[in-house]
């Protein structure tokens, strides 16, 4: 596609925009309810499917496999296995200042693992840091004081510091 | 290569104002529930789902990532159609006689609750010639309705004979969102004013909701009991991008995907040929404009063709006995519904609003955040 | 089945960080344009097109593709877009298959765009990616989640960053020969292994650049394939599969074999996609391949899961030198996703360069001899998986 030419002087533009759009996410009955027990009671509860008996957390109120709906509640512990983690270094547009550790962790009586942040373990010296974290080191949960009724209510910090 | 698609099965969900206490994925999850009961057939039987959904909508980007599950797409194929549901479901028809899938589940939805449409419809036009004029879908279909009511001389009068009619219609839909069973021309005349020459009424309301269809091949067809809807034909179009191009009394994309659909289902006299029509009523004059566009009258013709009662549901042609989307307008999956009620209807299924006698059906549905995306399915009982 | 179908024409644009020159509807105009000399055909003889586009955050207009219709020749016609994230072209390229194979259409174009550098922040848009409910506030990114990956592949089998590093220097090495390719960094290992890190282990060298770009291809019926060119490229084989969303339900439940480490979904669709093509030993019977992978960790579990050696030996075949230009079976000799990232166009950029390499037309880059070409491609956060193959011959 040829336009015109463009005359010497004349400066090929760039308009800026920002794109703001609000949105109100309905979290539901069932996600409603989890984040319920974080706020109120410090606990962490999930899912579990009756027909292939999988616990689901964070929660759902259909299990995936089986394509049924779930209606049963289990509480969880407070303890589980990193499966995986990873430590942020970079400085991103919009999130925490690093170095941060965000984690996937199995909490003992849950099928599925849930994301959250590691903290308690030093970060001034990365080295030393990832000679701690570790695949399959055990964490536990720790709530804020003043939970607000979302996924960051807690963190997950190490047992053994 | 397979010869036919049926469609086996349509689930839907109530259209509402505002679905609290679901999130998105159950109000999928709700609607393929239904659809696979409907078809007598688990999620296992499926071998792909195609989804019509767009991001911005949905209000997550690559949006498929959340939704295909509840849709039933674990461990299947999976694509996902940034159009109006409808277009999903040409996908899934071509998935079928490539002969790649037996059964496809097509689903699509909106929860129009959690967003904000106008802004949203806004950053569709582009940002150096168009956007910052503060044009949004709404008032493009002013424009429009403004045009063709000047070209032809269409009077207000005459559009709110189509909210009247489709929201009386609406009234015997268990699913339907907005039903007035004795609305007046003159309660749709003295509707809020929004954007001349279109007022409350002459617009949709913005419902949460879903839909899913399940497709088959014909030999798959064959073992599922029940009636079965056949697609005859199916033709789909995009028109240009630029609205000051052309003339916009006329949906000419519209007008080509009808004579594809046609020619496919040997239809050549419309009026005579086909027993119902779901068409996607995004306003009430684009329902005057889609008869035309639709050959059910001459160009100009869409005011009279309401005036002589041809629309309604003892007229010549119904149009919309489940109430259209100036009913129930779960946005993105508009469209689909319209086929899965022209299906419902072929089925016999389509309970309290179920129009005697229907052989062949059509279904239409509107893309592109206004009339610029177009598609037309003709179905049939054999 | 479904008739046969062929890649007959191919088009790209140059991929670079910012094309500051050319508006969203004239950069994919370059690629049809492109797209159509190389098949010698006229835009009136593209029956219908198909759009392939991820989040349209990065344009910044919402349904981009029905402001590019009229720059690509679409107007008019039937059309539709496809967004799967990363697989976007992938799926797009499928869709167009479909579109033919079902007898509806003769010949199709799939086009695919993105201008990742029309914003200056991508991973912020694809924080948008992750659940509102659950996730998005775990400040998660596609960086931090493949890192993840790459975390949980070391601890399961010993896979180094160095063995990560060699992925890397030997796609910059092979993007020298490319003419489309952004980034030709002359690096060594330790170049890699020294550049900062972004989510451990993940560092800057180990990771895409963020592109503008765009990818025509055109496909034929069989029929018209054989009259459009002497040396079509064959679609053989085809398949596509998604697995779950949450990357917690797939870390392996109750020791069961849904690891996405394991990439065992894509595991399902290259068994099929070789089935198809009737492939029964990857490692001997395909000649080249061109994978996704964004970021270098992902190609060693690639590597495992297409079967080109058994699990866990991913990082031993790096090793070997195996998937070196003049290796037994070169992988990205195009420079591949680490070089350049279209986002919703570099999918469907694997299969043209694929296809490119079959039909011969690959230019410096051009691998000998190639009968059999497999592109893989993937979208979201690894979630979606497909596998395409072509072949110099009909199967």
């Amino acid at each position: 596609m040829s336009g015109e030419e463009i005359i010497e002087g004349e400066e090929i533009i760039e308009i800026p925009g920002k794109w703001e759009i609000p949105y109100l996410y309905s979290a539901g009955k069932t996600a409603s309810k989890f984040f319920y027990g974080l706020k109120h009671n410090k606990k962490i509860m999930g899912t579990k499917c009756k027909e292939c008996s999988r616990v689901y957390l964070p929660p759902r109120s259909y299990c995936e496999t089986c394509f049924l709906p779930i209606i049963d509640w289990v509480e969880v512990g407070e303890k589980g296995i990193v499966e995986t983690f990873t430590i942020v270094l970079a400085k991103f547009e919009g999130f925490p200042e690093p170095p941060f550790i965000i984690s996937y962790v199995r909490l003992d009586g849950a099928d599925t693992c849930l994301a959250n942040f590691i903290s308690g373990i030093d970060l001034t010296d990365i080295e030393k840091a990832k000679k701690i974290i570790k695949v399959g080191m055990r964490v536990k949960v720790l709530f804020k004081d003043n939970p607000e009724g979302r996924i960051t209510d807690f963190v997950f910090v190490p047992i053994n510091p | 290569m397979e010869k036919r698609v049926a469609i086996v099965g349509v689930g839907q969900t109530s259209y509402a104002e505002a679905k609290k206490d679901q999130r998105l994925e159950e109000v999928i999850f709700e609607a393929a529930t239904n659809a696979l009961k409907e078809a007598g057939i688990d999620r296992n039987d499926i071998d792909s789902v195609v989804l019509g959904a767009y991001d911005l909508v949905d209000g997550r980007s690559i949006s498929s990532m959340i939704t295909a599950m509840p849709a039933g797409g674990y461990l299947k194929e999976e694509i996902k159609v940034c159009e109006d549901g409808i277009f999903a479901a040409v996908l899934g028809c071509m998935q079928i006689l490539s002969g790649r899938s037996k059964i496809t589940l097509v689903s699509s939805w909106s929860k129009c609750s959690e967003i904000n449409l106008d802004i949203i419809t806004n950053l569709n036009f582009d940002p150096f010639y168009e956007r910052p004029l503060c044009l949004n879908e709404t008032i493009i279909l002013s424009l429009q309705a403004c045009r063709y009511m000047t070209k032809y001389n269409i009077t207000e009068e005459q559009a709110a004979k189509v909210t009247i009619k489709n929201l009386r219609n609406a009234s015997q839909n268990e699913y339907a969102h907005r039903k007035k069973s004795d609305l007046q021309i003159e309660d749709v005349i003295n509707s809020k004013a929004i954007s001349w020459p279109l007022k409350f009424y002459d617009l949709p309301p913005i419902s949460d909701g879903a839909c899913a269809i399940v497709l088959s091949s014909e030999e798959r067809a064959e073992k599922i009991p029940g009636d079965k809807a056949w697609v005859q034909g199916v033709g789909w179009c995009c028109g240009g991008y630029y609205h000051g191009d052309r003339d916009l009394s006329v949906i000419e994309s519209l007008e080509y995907s009808a004579i594809k659909a046609y020619k496919a289902a040997g239809i050549d006299k419309p009026l005579e040929q086909v027993d119902l029509a779901e068409v996607h009523d995004v306003s009430s004059f684009h329902e005057l404009m889609e008869y035309e566009a639709l050959k059910f009258c001459g160009p100009g013709e869409g005011g009279r063709f309401i005036d002589e009662g041809g629309p309604f549901i003892n007229g010549r042609l119904p149009v919309n006995p489940s109430g259209g989307i100036l009913s129930s307008n779960p946005y993105t999956a508009a469209g689909l519904v319209r086929l899965g009620e022209a299906a419902l209807q072929i089925m016999g299924r389509a309970k309290g609003h179920q129009i005697a006698n229907v052989n062949i059906a059509l279904a239409h549905g509107m893309t592109g955040m206004r009339d610029q995306g177009n598609c037309v399915f003709i179905l049939s009982k054999e | 089945m479904g008739r046969r179908v062929a890649i007959v024409g191919v088009g790209q644009t140059k991929y670079v960080s910012k094309r500051k020159d050319v508006n969203t509807p004239e950069l994919a105009n370059e690629a049809v344009v492109g797209a159509l000399q190389d098949a010698g055909l006229k835009i009136s003889e593209i029956e219908s097109t198909i759009f392939a586009s991820a989040p349209e955050a990065f344009e910044g207009i919402n349904c981009p593709d029905k402001w590019c219709v009229g720059g690509i020749g679409a107007a008019n016609k039937p059309f539709m877009r496809i967004n799967t994230g990363g697989m976007t072209g992938g799926s797009g390229f499928i869709a167009a298959f479909d579109h033919i194979s079902s007898g509806m259409f003769d010949v199709v174009m799939v086009v695919a765009i993105q201008r990742v550098g029309e914003s200056p922040d991508a991973q912020r848009i694809l924080n948008t990616i992750f659940d509102p409910i659950y996730e998005k506030d775990i400040a998660l990114n596609i960086i931090s989640v493949c890192a993840l990956q790459a975390t949980r592949h070391m601890a399961k089998y010993g896979t180094t960053e160095e063995q990560m590093a060699k992925i890397v220097v030997r796609c910059h090495k092979n993007a020298q020969k490319n003419p489309y390719s952004h980034l030709k960094l002359n690096i060594t290992v330790e170049d890699v292994l020294r550049s900062k890190y972004l989510c451990w282990p993940i560092k800057l060298l180990d990771a895409c650049p963020r592109s503008d770009g765009a990818c025509a291809v055109i496909l034929a019926s069989e029929e018209k394939a054989k009259k459009i060119t002497p040396a079509p490229a064959w679609v053989n084989g085809l398949a596509s599969i998604t697995e779950s969303y949450y990357v917690g339900d797939r870390l392996g439940w109750r020791g069961g074999d849904d690891d996405f480490t394991d990439g065992n979904s894509l595991r399902i669709v290259s068994k099929k996609a070789y089935q198809m093509a009737g492939i029964i030993n990857p490692l001997e019977e395909v000649d080249v391949a061109e994978i996704y992978a964004p970021f270098s960790n992902l190609e060693i579990m690639d590597i495992e899961a297409l079967g080109f050696c058994e699990r866990g030996k991913g990082g031993e075949f790096i090793d070997k030198g195996i998937p070196e230009i003049d290796g037994k079976l070169p992988i990205n000799p195009s420079g591949g996703v680490l070089t350049s990232n279209p986002i919703g166009a570099t999918a469907l950029i694997r299969i043209a360069e694929a296809a490119l390499q079959v039909m011969g037309k690959a230019g410096e880059h051009q691998i000998a001899d190639v009968k059999t070409a497999l592109a893989r491609t993937a979208g979201g956060t690894n979630q979606f998986h497909n596998v395409v193959i072509l072949g110099r011959n009909a199967k």
